[in-house]
């Protein structure tokens, strides 16, 4: 369970980078974190976790607080960052084992550990490589298996997408999945709300530092329901009336768009030619979750 | 409880046993032998290492040698080559291995030495003190011992030693005697050396020879006593006869002659000046006895030598000048590198708070401080009881440990709160400037302030103890100042408050300590 409690940030005194964030993330829920670039992904995250002190407000880990009891509250996070950072020089099972000692893991313990999520994320064969020997998708994939060491029950995921192969993003799909089914609570970032859509249960959307709306899945769904383009020849004033029931009308000059229709395409051709009208062309707008994306937070349409 | 102290011990242990430390400590250890061994060469410079007194008795064609080998404490050493040689040829005349104590009997011996002394015998020869030269060497050093003394005849003998003082007759009866009776006394040749070990607890060491010199082969037999007296106005360091009213001192026994050479431990008390010693011969005629007498208030004691070598001379600022860059690099790696290169956010992330990474890496520097100088100390005392013979007394190494271990630490603790707020490169340029600063440009600093204040050359060392307060690095030379002062080898100064001496390194370390946390506390770890 995270509960982030109304976390501010200023980093300069230009820039408010967090103003009163809150939101929770529920035991057995994958929560979607979307923004533009710069909305505030990334510092809500650092904070959450612990490594970023917030100007004020708290986050609950397990009803731990991050800010008064973080030993405490670390024991329960598994950390995905952005752009993952290691010491450069040390091999990748090396650091894993160092990184493991922290939690009270023993050498050998952590080294069979290592073997074993390091295996799992795809890194079988790295195990001796040097970190700064990494690609941007092998980092990540390092990080997934270090914020398994403590086998924590709350994953905060930053962008963990971005840089993935297919397969690795299928793999984390599944892997947030089983975290979902084993009743964590995971938390991840991502710009693009397509990325969130197939994963999360519910999004959370921040723009400018701070939350514009909360949202289930379903509720964005709907909302980028597709939408109808009908061409008609014979256009006149009446069509706007005759189709009001059947979704949002719009028209422009011989085009008539209905947005969130609410019956079938057949049937909206049915009654237009029952009343005369000639349809030149019928087509379904291809949905655009983006389009609801910048229509949520205000910026565009 | 797996989620308090573990981690925190963990970060601890893996700061400090890291390969580069234990690099250090091995360092520190080096230098403390490499530095006691330069102090050792050093210090033998103006100290020559090895001392000796050999006799050659000539008779019957065959060469009788008896001779004692010592080191600067005088204390006689294990085993040692020797060798006669010539000193315009360079010619080695004999050479052989032998014990610190030793006697033995040559032919060869006696032949070189025959042809040398007949040579030198001719008009035209140089005086033998210039031809002939014993060297000895050895595993503490080598020494070149003088000529000191030839005898032709039917009882020739040949001495060689470097003791410089020779018993002589009641200066009284010299005069009111007859010259019978002063050929008495000559039958004897008796010297003696005086080692001061201590000025403070009166630590000394007598070598005493006597020869008897109508025949050598009879070994002197004697009783040797001896007082101490104050100099009351009395001409300073001369070793001429002077009117000490020896008739009046009452003589303790030292110990009695039996061989040509003997040495003596005594205690000399240190408020008094004047070491008086009575001679006597064995058949308790105090008439015939000789005296001796050695100022020993104005000697400058072996240990006092040996003392502002370690902790005034060359070693200690060879360790200042040094071994703080070993903690700028420390405070590099522990903390300045990961926090700019964005790894240390990553560790962060684990069960650890700020303080703790600040607290436990600050604690690492702080330990191997620790542990380095003390193995820095040791190695010294140890090198030097193996090479000297001597250490500094408990309390000495015990300031020398603290003087050492505040200045690492101030430093430290600069460069920690450094490290904990700059970006690497900016925190290695500065931290190099501050070390060049207290390490190299300080004493320009001090001279320049003593010049501006219109204090004159004089006022230079007083300065300089003074504008320390203002240096993290100082304590090593306060440390020095009091070792020294404790040996009676400077001054007392007056800028020296030792109230000061002890605040300045805390409120160093304490004050960086505390800034460098306000810092850290707050940072942004990733840019
Ligand atoms: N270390 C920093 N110093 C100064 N400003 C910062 C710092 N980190 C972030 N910011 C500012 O805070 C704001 C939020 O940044 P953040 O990285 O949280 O965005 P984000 O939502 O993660 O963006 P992205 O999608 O690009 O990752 C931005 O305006 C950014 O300029
Ligand atoms: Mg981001």
């Amino acid at each position: 369970m995270i509960e982030i409690r109304s976390i501010s940030k200023t980093f300069s005194k230009r820039i408010k980078a967090l103003d009163n964030v809150s939101f929770d993330v529920r035991n057995g829920e994958i929560v979607g974190y979307v923004g533009l670039n710069g909305a505030g992904k990334t510092t809500t995250i650092r904070i959450a976790v612990g490594v970023l002190p917030p100007d004020s407000g708290d986050v609950l880990i397990n009803g731990y607080s991050i800010v008064r009891d973080k030993r405490r509250a670390s024991m329960h996070i598994g950390w995905v960052p952005e752009l993952p950072i290691f010491e450069p020089d040390v091999k990748a099972l090396d650091y894993f084992v160092y990184l493991a000692g922290y939690y009270g893991i023993s050498s050998g313990e952590a080294r069979s550990l290592g073997r074993k999520l390091l295996e799992e994320v795809g890194l079988g064969g790295s195990y001796n490589l040097k970190l700064k020997e990494f690609s941007m998708g092998m980092k990540k994939r390092f990080a997934l298996a270090v914020s398994m060491i403590n086998n924590p029950d709350n994953f905060l995921f930053d962008e963990v997408l971005n840089g993935l192969d297919p397969q690795g993003i299928a793999f984390f799909r599944n892997l947030a999945l089983r975290f979902r089914r084993e009743g964590c609570a995971v938390l991840f970032s991502s710009h693009i709300l397509s990325e969130v859509e197939g994963i999360a249960d519910r999004v959370v959307f921040i723009h400018k530092g701070r939350i514009v709306r909360e949202m289930s899945i379903d509720e964005i769904k709907s909302m980028a329901k597709p939408a109808f383009k009908i061409r008609i020849s014979n256009m006149d004033e009446r069509v706007e009336d005759l189709l009001k029931d059947y979704g949002r009308v719009r028209v422009e000059d011989h085009t008539v768009f209905i947005e969130e229709p609410r019956v079938e395409a057949s049937k909206i051709t049915k009654i237009l030619i029952e009343n005369g009208y000639e349809v030149e062309e019928f087509s379904r707008a291809t949905s655009n979750l983006e389009d609801v994306f910048f229509r949520i937070i205000g910026e565009r349409g | 409880m797996k989620y308090t102290l573990t981690p925190i011990l963990y970060d601890f242990k893996r700061a400090f046993l890291r390969l580069s430390t234990l690099l250090l400590l091995v360092l520190f250890i080096f230098a403390g032998v490499g530095l006691s061994y330069i102090s050792y060469n050093y210090f033998i410079q103006s100290n020559p290492s090895i001392g000796s007194f050999t006799l050659i008795i000539l008779t019957n064609d065959t060469a009788y040698a008896r001779g004692i080998i010592y080191d600067l404490t005088g204390s006689i050493i294990d085993n040692a080559t020797m060798k006669i040689y010539r000193i315009d040829t360079g010619e080695t005349l004999f050479e052989k291995r032998v014990a610190g104590n030793f006697s033995f009997t040559s032919t060869s011996l006696y032949d070189s030495l025959k042809e040398i002394i007949a040579e030198a015998l001719t008009p035209q020869s140089r005086p033998i003190e210039d031809m002939l030269r014993l060297r000895i060497e050895s595993s503490i050093g080598d020494g070149e011992i003088p000529l000191l003394g030839i005898q032709v005849g039917n009882a020739t003998y040949i001495a060689f030693g470097d003791i410089n003082r020779q018993f002589f007759p009641k200066p009284g009866g010299l005069t009111g005697r007859g010259r019978e009776e002063v050929m008495k006394y000559e039958v004897v040749n008796a010297g003696y050396k005086l080692i001061l070990l201590s000025r403070k607890t009166g630590e000394a060491r007598l070598i005493v020879y006597a020869i008897n010199t109508t025949d050598p082969v009879k070994k002197v037999h004697g009783l040797l006593e001896y007082n101490t007296t104050e100099a009351k106005g009395l001409p300073g360091g001369t070793s001429q006869p002077i009117p000490i009213p020896l008739d009046e001192l009452s003589f303790k026994r030292l110990g009695v002659i039996n061989d040509y050479v003997e040495i003596f431990s005594l205690t000399l008390e240190p408020d008094k000046d004047i070491l008086a010693l009575k001679l006597s011969p064995g058949n308790g005629s105090s008439n015939f006895s000789l005296y001796g007498i050695a100022m020993y208030s104005t000697m400058i004691p072996v240990e006092s030598r040996y003392v502002s070598f370690i902790a005034g001379g060359v070693g200690l600022s060879l360790f200042a000048e040094f071994f703080p860059i070993v903690f700028l690099y420390l405070a590099y790696v522990l903390m300045a590198k990961p926090r700019s290169t964005g790894a240390l956010e990553f560790i962060l992330a684990r069960p650890v708070t700020r303080w703790d990474i600040y607290l436990t890496r600050y604690l690492a520097g702080v330990f191997v401080a620790l542990i380095s100088t003390a193995l820095f100390v040791g190695a010294v005392q140890g090198s030097n009881m193996a090479l000297i013979g001597l250490t500094l007394d408990a309390g000495s190494i015990a300031v020398l440990y603290l003087g050492l271990t505040a200045a690492l630490i101030a430093f430290y603790t600069l460069c920690y709160m450094l490290a904990s707020s700059l970006r690497s490169g900016l925190y290695l340029a500065i931290s190099i400037l501050l070390y060049l600063l207290f390490s190299m440009f300080w004493s320009l600093i001090v001279l320049l302030y003593t010049l501006f204040s219109g204090g004159g050359f004089a006022a230079y060392n007083e300065n300089s103890y003074l504008l320390g307060y203002f240096n993290p690095l100082s304590p090593i030379s306060y440390a020095s100042y009091y070792i020294q002062l404790n040996y009676g080898i400077i001054p007392e100064m007056e800028t020296v408050y030792t109230w000061a001496v002890i605040l300045s390194p805390i409120l160093w370390i304490t004050i960086f300590f505390t800034l460098g946390y306000k810092i850290f506390k707050k940072i942004n770890l990733t840019s």
